[in-house]
């Protein structure tokens, strides 16, 4: 009741259209809650939708380089592979042949020394060992480290070689030459003794050196031609 | 509001029940100016008052038929009971502060039921502080409605789908077209003549304060019942020529000069004539009384005019015999109502508009005070 506006409506009609609009409210303001939910759910799915999507990508991109990786590891074995045939072919087919070294002898050795033994022993190639079908490489190439290839031996051809000389000095002179050889290597000396060979003196002597294989040689050309390219 | 953008807004359909027809009007506000957005009324079947039990159908069907014919907005309304249902009695109180007054009030008035009596709705106004010999005292005019009517009205209203803001009286509803006219801040003294079917209304407030009301029984159906005994016509037939000769009457009188007249309509507006003038002076001596209870009540000044309204306010001679009984200026409801609001109107409200005085004040409700906050 108030004294200036009139209203004979009610109170319980009052009260029951305030609940019913109370309602309305709370419907509305429920249906407002869902639509949010939804919304929130929908930006939620898409969300996770795109997670998924990144993981994927990551999955792929973890795929790929585990496929790269087998792949470096086929690399590494083809490389290992390679090495082995590499050092079994170096083996096979020396980088300097015996006619080369007897040459180069030929040219350091004096027209005054004479060479009555002459002797080069090449190192016999080890065989690739025997393993198991399915045992892998790996496992096995420690056993051989010349096939290998991670603490190699390196391959030389032993020279011993024992003549006649005129004197010591000559003697010195070929060991020297020969030291300084690029071909040769530890070029040593066992022993140097006077020698009577039908009432003429010499010294007889006996040099050991080696020709390391683990290298490339190339051929000098002649000290003819190098004279004639510099004039 | 979102109409409040623009100091838009839309105001509750107004219903006014009345015995003999129903108008609905709705207003808007735009910009603190009032418009009328639709109106529209229909005839109520003859013979069926409030207290017939077939009256609530009758009333449906015929605010179904209008609620059809206007372009209203919405299913808010603001219903007017008729003023045979609501019971108007004057209390005097002892002064109290304004917070005891409503149990106050409603103390006193189930003192004043009858044991047997049915459950009633009640309201009031409170028009003021009144010296009783050395006391001063409040008056408080107590109003009280039927409440199985109320529910019945309620019903009917749910099954036309209308969600009813307000059930009103009449004095409320005129006083708020009274401010709209003359504008919501005056404060001076009015006075508002309502002559409907059924009832006359004597209605004196100040501001938005109700000071005095009162039913008075005489009204179209007491001039129609004249006019019948004395044209030896039914009522209702009765009715009809003497409201035809009411609107001829209040024509334009260049354009009612046009029309020559026939020798036996002269003789039936004086037969018309003479058969409701005793009652239309009975009628401005019983609103003389009124305000001479108010004045002598209140100690308050004379007002300076009277505004006439109603569906019967076009009666010829009854403006005249009000203010040759009264002493004061009458205006018509066509002269107080502000151009603004006929503007927008339709043919029916353009052609009686203090009809829907009391309809417009009903759709007014609220919308004065959210236009004067506005305005502040």
């Amino acid at each position: 009741m108030t004294s200036h506006e009139v209203n004979f409506l009610p109170q319980s009609y009052r009260l029951r259209r305030e609940r019913f609009r109370r309602r309305c409210r709370q419907g509305a303001l429920a249906a407002v809650m869902a639509a949010s939910l939804m919304g929130w759910w929908m930006i939620q799915r898409g969300q996770t939708a795109a997670w998924r999507g990144y993981a994927q990508t990551l999955e792929a991109e973890v795929e790929a380089a585990r496929l790269q990786a087998q792949g470096m590891a086929k690399l590494h074995d083809q490389r290992r592979m390679l090495i082995r045939q590499l050092n079994l072919q170096q083996e096979l087919a020396q980088p300097v042949r015996h006619t080369q070294i007897l040459l180069a002898l030929s040219q350091v050795v004096p027209e005054s020394i004479v060479l009555t033994w002459l002797d080069m022993t090449t190192q016999r190639p080890a065989p690739e060992p025997l393993m198991p079908a399915g045992a892998k490489a790996s496992s096995s190439a420690g056993k051989s480290n010349r096939a290998s290839g991670d603490a190699p031996v390196e391959d030389l051809i032993r020279i011993e070689l024992a003549g006649l000389a005129p004197d010591d000095l000559t003697v010195a002179n070929l060991l020297e030459a020969l030291k300084l050889h690029p071909l040769f290597t530890n070029a040593k000396i066992h022993f140097s003794r006077n020698t009577d060979i039908g009432g003429v003196s010499a010294r007889q002597f006996q040099i050991e050196l080696t020709v390391p294989l683990g290298r490339r040689f190339q051929i000098a050309p002649p000290v003819e031609e190098e004279v004639a390219r510099a004039g | 509001m979102l109409g409040g953008w623009w100091h838009k807004a839309r105001c509750p359909i107004g219903i006014d029940l009345g015995e003999h027809s129903v108008k609905a009007v709705q207003l808007h506000t735009l910009r603190s100016h009032l418009r009328v957005r639709a109106a529209a009324s229909a005839a109520m079947p003859h013979d069926t008052p409030p207290a017939h039990e077939g009256y609530h159908q009758a009333v449906q069907d015929t605010l179904a038929r209008l609620l059809e014919q206007g372009a209203f907005a919405g299913r808010r309304v603001v219903v007017g009971l008729p003023a045979s249902v609501v019971q108007f009695k004057n209390l005097r109180l002892p002064k109290m502060p304004p917070g005891e007054l409503p149990a106050a009030v409603e103390w006193e008035a189930r003192q004043h039921l009858e044991p047997d009596q049915q459950p009633v709705e009640i309201q009031f106004f409170d028009a003021g502080e009144v010296r009783q010999g050395q006391e001063v005292r409040q008056e408080v005019i107590l109003m009280t409605a039927s409440s199985p009517f109320i529910e019945a009205h309620l019903q009917m209203l749910a099954r036309l789908g209308l969600e009813p803001v307000a059930l009103e009286v009449a004095p409320s509803a005129l006083m708020r077209s009274a401010r709209a006219w003359a504008g919501p801040e005056g404060d001076e003294l009015r006075v508002v003549i309502d002559v409907g079917y059924a009832f006359s209304k004597v209605l004196i407030g100040r501001g938005q304060r109700v000071l005095f009301f009162k039913l008075i029984d005489i009204a179209g159906r007491h001039w129609d019942e004249a006019v019948a005994q004395q044209l030896k016509l039914p009522r209702h037939e009765a009715g009809e020529v003497r409201r035809r000769l009411g609107r001829e009457a209040s024509q334009d009188p260049a354009e009612a000069d046009q029309t020559p007249r026939s020798r036996s309509q002269e003789e039936a507006q004086q037969a018309v004539q003479d058969a409701v003038r005793p009652l239309l002076h009975e009628l401005a001596r019983e609103a003389s009384l009124c305000l001479r209870y108010y004045g002598v009540t209140f100690r308050g000044q004379r007002p300076q005019q009277i505004a006439l309204t109603g569906g019967e306010s076009r009666q010829p001679g009854l403006a005249q015999a009000l203010a040759q009984q009264i002493g004061v200026e009458v205006r018509t409801g066509a002269e107080a109502l502000t151009p603004e609001l006929s503007e927008a109107a339709t043919q029916a409200l353009r052609e009686h508009p203090a009809a829907w005085a009391a309809a417009m004040g009903l759709s007014l409700r609220d919308a004065l005070d959210q236009a004067k906050r506005r305005a502040a």
